[in-house]
């Protein structure tokens, strides 16, 4: 096994994550950009912000331009979450508890805020909105204003099932990935580690504090909290950082441009489209306007994100590469042989979580996976602590909740979990 | 935020049906059971047992609100596949209800037990004096338990790694002394792999088998060793676990997940 040595410029080259199933489902995206469907509508989505009271900075029917905050975190206010489009502000939806549900903008002109980015990296993110990007581990939230991490660790591999390949949009702009690099590389004490698909290593310069690591294995070795065990010490309180390639991509492009990007690429997969592709799309795009006139006849769902971890909604979020679209009812098949008879037994929920050795593959780099799903169950927060809770986040747990017969949602009790050890529990 | 996934998906599946793991493991027990029945005419102490889990399961469910599920089922009828003949009808439904009260039910419900209820309840007996050395299911009624023992291991409901550890450690066992191999072995195999009582790590599951093993081998094969096996092993699985993660933070340099 890997042992973790400490600082980025010791990391291993390699890493093998055994375990890991197969998700097989139908549509994988064609590695090609195709012309999307113009978008009249965006939203940002309280859904993706589920610990951010806004303070609003617009109104309704206000007009906007692209980058422009239009609200910021009442706790924090110097992180703003800005316009993902210009147009006007249609509709400030609030839900229970005067909690955010969406932002919803009608795209009308191409006006975009301008930022300068000659001051410190960590402000003008924050100004511009961008400082969501990160997601801080232990508990997976966006970081304090003044805090800054010893690394950041970009994702620049995707297993989740019918993700778009990262490096297509890296190679499409090489040099704004690198000056997005760059920029991470001055937040970070220790430096920057790039983690990638075996033989799809991201074109950077052999710089000091730049490491690439490649990850090999079945999903979800691409996600974050299957590979961070092994290349740092979150499980044990140390705080990391990790951002995803598309934001590596837009903070590149608001440093050599000064404004933030229009577009990103993002696949639109499933069986029931009809040509699974990638497409440029806005931010928050609106999907039935994505989806229209692309997919194969009868009942659909439509989900923002991938068929394990996503959600059904009315937009596109914030970090979401992709639209899965699959006919109703429709499941995709995972794992192999034992599984697909245990699937053939018909039986109501368990009352009991059953010690499936396809759990232990469904988070491969913890052996104590099982354990760790009674303490999240039982809410014991000390054991949860001591099984590896720390490094992992909602997405990780989403294969574990398909495949676990009680029918619990691991990542609502994960989240629940690290909110009170966030509180002082489980010392 | 609820916590129930989705539960369209998981009820999908037919509501107050027994749930996959407990389905399986009655079509494992219930063919060897009826075997059994016809061939021994040995009815009373099973029925008893039967009726004393039944009892002890909807008394468990009223005091705590919850359903009594299906559990209590599978642990008495592979109790009653188990029990030898000489056993008398009261002395098993004591010991049934004794081993599911004790061992399942105040610990909350299935998946919480430390112990399989059938071994408690078998271990129970023989610490009285009440189980002879003999008796217990003949070869066909245990070759009854085969098919959906099959079952259980191809759907991985069973865990493979501790039935093939235990075989393993049988088989050598065996292969060295001579002796038969005891029909009871198969049942025995439901009850020492056991899913929600034994090892969670993987090398646990292993050590756990063959800890089984050589315990079912020294008591050469009796339904009082394989009780004994079953419930010491349970016993010592989370031993066992905390010894594979240890060597796996230590792998780590003291990390773990």
């Amino acid at each position: 096994m890997l042992r973790w040595l400490g600082a980025s410029n010791r990391m291993p080259e390699e890493v093998r994550i055994r375990g890991g199933l197969a998700v097989r489902l139908e549509g994988a995206p064609l590695e090609l950009v195709m012309p999307s469907n113009p978008v009249s509508e965006v939203a940002l989505c309280g859904a993706d912000y589920p610990d951010v009271r806004p303070h609003f900075l617009v109104s309704e029917g206000d007009r906007v331009r692209l980058g422009q905050a239009l609200f910021a975190d009442r706790r924090r206010p110097q992180i703003r979450f800005a316009a993902p489009a210009a147009g006007v502000v249609r509709e400030i939806r609030l839900g229970r508890r005067r909690r955010l549900e969406a932002v919803v903008i009608s795209v009308e002109g191409e006006e975009a805020e301008e930022f300068a980015t000659g001051e410190d990296p960590g402000s003008v993110l924050q100004q511009s909105g961008l400082w969501t990007s990160f997601l801080a581990r232990p508990h997976g939230r966006v970081p304090d204003p003044d805090a800054r991490p010893e690394t950041i660790f970009v994702t620049a591999l995707d297993t989740r099932p019918l993700a778009p390949d990262p490096m297509v949009a890296i190679e499409l702009e090489p040099e704004t990935f690198r000056r997005g690099i760059s920029v991470l590389r001055r937040l970070a004490g220790a430096g920057v580690v790039i983690c990638h698909a075996p033989g799809r290593r991201p074109p950077v310069n052999g710089q000091d504090r730049i490491r690439t690591v490649a990850i090999r294995g079945r999903h979800p070795a691409g996600l974050p909290g299957t590979w961070l065990p092994l290349l740092s010490r979150v499980a044990e309180g140390q705080i990391v950082w990790c951002i995803g390639y598309a934001d590596v991509l837009a903070i590149g492009h608001l440093w050599l441009h000064g404004r933030l990007p229009a577009e990103r690429i993002v696949a639109l997969a499933g069986p029931a489209v009809e040509n699974p592709g990638l497409v440029r799309l806005r931010h928050g795009a609106r999907l039935a306007e994505v989806v229209a006139g692309e997919l194969r006849s009868g009942p659909v769902t439509i989900l923002s994100g991938d068929v394990l971890g996503g959600r059904p909604s009315e937009y596109l979020g914030r970090y979401h590469q992709q639209i899965t679209a699959l006919p109703e009812g429709a499941e995709p098949r995972i794992g192999g042989l034992s599984l697909a008879i245990a699937r053939q037994v018909p039986g109501g929920p368990s009352a009991a979580i059953v010690p499936l050795e396809a759990l232990h593959r469904a988070l491969p780099a913890n052996p104590a996976a099982i354990a760790l799903m009674r303490a999240l169950a039982a809410g014991d927060a000390m054991q949860a602590r001591r099984y590896g809770c720390l490094a992992l986040d909602e997405e990780d747990m989403a294969l574990v909740t398909r495949l676990c017969q009680t029918g619990a949602d691991y990542g609502v009790l994960l989240r629940r979990m690290l909110d009170r050890i966030a509180a002082g529990e489980g010392e | 935020m609820s916590i129930q996934a989705d539960l369209s998906r998981a009820e999908r599946r037919l509501p107050g049906l027994p749930d996959r793991y407990n389905l399986l493991l009655l079509a494992a027990v219930v063919p060897a059971v009826l075997v059994r029945a016809g061939t021994d005419r040995f009815l009373l102490a099973p029925a008893g047992a039967l009726i004393a889990a039944l009892l002890v399961a909807v008394l468990s469910a009223l005091l705590s609100n919850r359903r009594p599920g299906w559990s209590w089922l599978g642990s008495s009828l592979l109790f009653a596949l188990l029990l030898p003949d000489a056993v008398s009808p009261w002395q098993a439904m004591a010991a049934m209800a004794f081993g599911l009260a004790a061992g399942e039910r105040i610990f909350g419900t299935e998946g919480h037990a430390p112990v399989h209820p059938a071994a408690l309840a078998l271990v129970a007996l023989s610490l009285c004096g009440a189980l002879p050395p003999g008796g217990g299911p003949d070869w066909t009624a245990s070759a009854a338990t085969l098919p959906g023992l099959c079952l259980l291991l191809a759907s991985g409901m069973l865990p493979w790694r501790t039935a093939a550890a235990l075989a393993l450690a049988v088989a050598l066992f065996w292969s060295v002394s001579g002796t038969e191999v005891p029909p009871a072995l198969l049942p025995a195999i439901l009850l020492i792999c056991h899913p929600h009582g034994g090892a969670v790590t993987l090398a646990g599951r292993v050590g756990q088998g063959l800890l089984a093993g050589v315990l079912l081998s020294a008591a050469a094969g009796t339904v009082a060793g394989a009780a004994c096996a079953a419930f010491v092993a349970s016993l010592f699985s989370p031993l066992i676990d905390r010894a594979v993660l240890g060597i796996h933070q230590m792998k780590r340099g003291g990390r773990l997940g």
